[in-house]
């Protein structure tokens, strides 16, 4: 094996890429554009959405209208905000939508008084429509509150006072670090947005290198060359690892300006949607050793992937058929990203850490919240760089098949 | 210069492309390897340049054999065939240095060499452009260059002048011709018997991948009592049909 030749083959691949203008820009904007969007500008109006939801004035249908005291409804409409609208049947009037919820009073009426019976008030709303949430939570709030005021004025009548109900009471107090707060919910998208990164890089090579050197028809001419498949196969794989390093590199730099610049661009959301935004928000906040730590990670998952793809886009014969043979690849890795979101409930073990992909998305996640240690790290690590190994093994044994290079 | 006996090629258990083939050219000439299409012309040639490896048989270029010295016969071939295409985002002239980097050519030879086949084969002066602007022809013309760097001994073309113009194409058969030298053979395989005749002292006429006849041009007429060689391979391919 001769190095000089794998690093002459590893020069031509990147400068034939960097060349390529339309896709160098592209590979270095994206991730600049993408990640203010997905940490900050997809929190931010979510928030701005359900805070939009909470002060609208929805319409609640009611079956039985006449029946409701005078002190729930006037709850309901001057607490609550909503508008009351009599209804024959509220199931389908909440089913057809012309209401956002309703309420059925039973025929014998609602208390004014405790001390009865407990009376069963009906709400109807979708359970899986998420704007319904907001107003069953108003109006579970406002029922709950009604029944706590008749409560009250009972005890009252007895000489008893308010406390009486509720002798102890839970106070939550968030126990986060500091980083696992600057994480935040959407912390998942930055496992999602390197591993998008390193993948979308690698096969802008991987693709031109192995599917497009056989559709222009130089594949044959650079076999037919002194240099061994190895060698040839080694040159690719340095390209394609090396630029897959440059994807998270710029990603990276993404994340940290998309960090420093968070207030500029949450202040165009308003306060109350920034306040949320920078709650939810995925802001990395990592010192020196936390890059390194995700920079090795990032490089020994590039490497790992690097072989894969190589080795699978061998098989196409043409650059649209080589990115078919790719979705996939990016399939596993938006999916495993997503499941992140309940990363949480997601039992720790070497094991896990050592599944090629979600065991690195996983250890990013970590990282970002502050909770990985180095012994992790290293089974990561060991496991992406065992890993590596085997795809370019597969991908050499494609390389040098005849059935894979030239198949009819 | 190349000597090919018993030369068999499967693909699965269905194909047979080339059996049995055998054949022999000599330093000196150019040698005709004619067939209709799907003879199996292309399978020939590739386990010749140790691409495909062969299912039995023997296969040696320039004294060495193929299977076990692909390296060697590497070295000491020149390939080049009608679908060879080029880096789009590189210019000609880094394309032939990119390539001439791997038969240990030094930067200062390959401007020497580069500067020698502008000439021979025409190129004026689109070296310094990207390949993409290219005319098929020009591209043609940096294909040929690429394989005949390293001066081989032996030049495979593998219908080389597919799809090119009048003119282009003059190019590509006179620069064959040129290249034969005593030491030298070219391996010019084509369906097209007008070119094999122009250029070809012998030739070997293959179909369904068997050897159907293998001698001069002149005798592959007179043998077949033909006027020209494309009516002696009509008559030759159709017996054996
Ligand atoms: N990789 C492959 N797998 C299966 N069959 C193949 C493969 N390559 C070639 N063949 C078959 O082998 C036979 C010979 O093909 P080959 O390309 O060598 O012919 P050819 O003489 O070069 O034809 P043409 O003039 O069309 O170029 C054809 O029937 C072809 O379909
Ligand atoms: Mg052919």
């Amino acid at each position: 094996m001769r190095g000089k030749f794998v690093w002459h083959v590893t020069f031509k691949e990147l400068l034939t890429t960097v060349r390529d203008v339309r896709s160098f820009r592209s590979a270095v904007m994206m991730p600049f554009i993408l990640t203010p969007i997905f940490l900050l500008g997809f929190p931010a109006l979510i928030a701005q959405t359900s805070g939009g939801e909470v002060v609208r004035r929805q319409t609640v249908g009611v079956t039985g209208l006449e029946r409701i005291p005078a002190g729930l409804r006037g709850l309901l409409e001057a607490e609550g905000g909503v508008k009351l609208q009599a209804v024959t049947d509220p199931l389908i009037a909440v089913q057809s939508g012309v209401v956002d919820a309703a309420l059925r009073v039973p025929a014998n009426g609602l208390p004014v008084a405790a001390g009865e019976k407990t009376v069963q008030l009906e709400v109807l709303v979708k359970f899986s429509d998420q704007r319904a949430s907001v107003v069953r939570d108003k109006l579970e709030g406002i029922i709950g509150a009604y029944s706590r005021k008749l409560v009250v004025k009972k005890l009252a009548g007895l000489g008893l006072s308010a406390d009486t109900l509720e002798p102890l009471k839970a106070k939550a107090v968030n126990a986060e670090t500091a980083s696992e707060t600057a994480g935040g919910l959407f912390a998942f998208l930055i496992p999602f947005l390197l591993l998008n990164a390193i993948i979308g890089s690698a096969a802008t090579v991987a693709t031109d290198s192995t599917a497009g050197e056989k559709e222009r028809g130089s594949l044959e001419i650079l076999l037919v060359s002194p240099i061994t498949r190895l060698e040839v196969l080694l040159g690719k794989l340095g390209a394609v690892t090396l630029y897959a390093l440059f994807g998270v590199l710029v990603q990276i730099s993404a994340f940290v300006i998309t960090t420093a610049l968070s207030p500029l661009i949450l202040g165009l959301f308003g306060a109350n949607a920034s306040s949320v935004a920078e709650r939810l928000g995925g802001n990395l906040s990592l010192g020196f050793g936390g890059f390194a730590m995700l920079l090795l990670i990032g490089v020994s998952v590039a490497m790992m992937l690097s072989g894969l793809l190589i080795a699978v886009c061998l098989y196409a014969r043409s650059f649209k058929e080589a990115q078919t043979y790719l979705i996939p690849v990016q399939l596993v890795s938006v999916f495993s990203s997503i499941g992140l979101q309940f990363g949480d409930f997601i039992q720790r073990s070497p094991a896990l850490y050592s599944v090629p992909v979600i065991g690195s998305v996983i250890g990013i996640l970590d990282l970002v919240k502050g909770k990985l240690g180095l012994e992790m790290l290293l089974v990561i690590v060991a496991s992406n760089l065992i890993f590596a190994v085997l795809t370019a093994f597969l991908a050499l044994r494609n390389f040098r098949s005849e059935q894979v290079l030239f198949r009819n | 210069m190349i000597e090919v006996s018993g030369l068999t090629k499967r693909f699965g258990d269905k194909v047979i492309a080339v059996q049995d083939l055998s054949f022999s050219a000599k330093a000196g000439e150019i040698y005709g390897l004619l067939g209709p299409n799907g003879a199996g012309k292309t399978t020939t040639l590739r386990m010749l340049a140790t691409l495909l490896k062969p299912s039995s048989g023997s296969l040696k270029v320039a004294g060495y054999d193929v299977t076990t010295h692909p390296e060697d016969v590497r070295r000491n071939i020149g390939v080049v065939n009608g679908g060879m295409g080029l880096y789009d985002r590189l210019t000609g002239r880094e394309i032939l240095e990119y390539f001439a980097y791997f038969y240990g050519i030094g930067k200062i030879d390959a401007q020497k060499r580069i500067k020698q086949l502008e000439g021979a084969l025409e190129m004026t002066d689109l070296l310094d452009r990207r390949s993409s602007e290219y005319s098929t022809g020009m591209k043609q013309k940096i294909v040929i260059a690429r394989a005949v760097l390293h001066e081989p001994a032996v030049l495979i073309l593998d219908e080389a002048t597919n799809g090119l113009d009048v003119v282009a194409r003059r190019a590509v058969l006179e620069f064959a011709r040129a290249y034969r030298s005593k030491d030298r053979v070219v391996l010019f395989s084509t369906h097209i018997m007008a070119e094999a005749e122009e250029l070809c002292e012998r030739a070997a006429i293959i179909d369904h991948g068997r050897l159907v006849a293998q001698d001069s041009v002149a005798n592959l007429k007179t043998q077949s009592s033909a006027n020209n060689l494309e009516e002696a391979f009509f008559r030759l391919t159709r017996s054996v049909n």
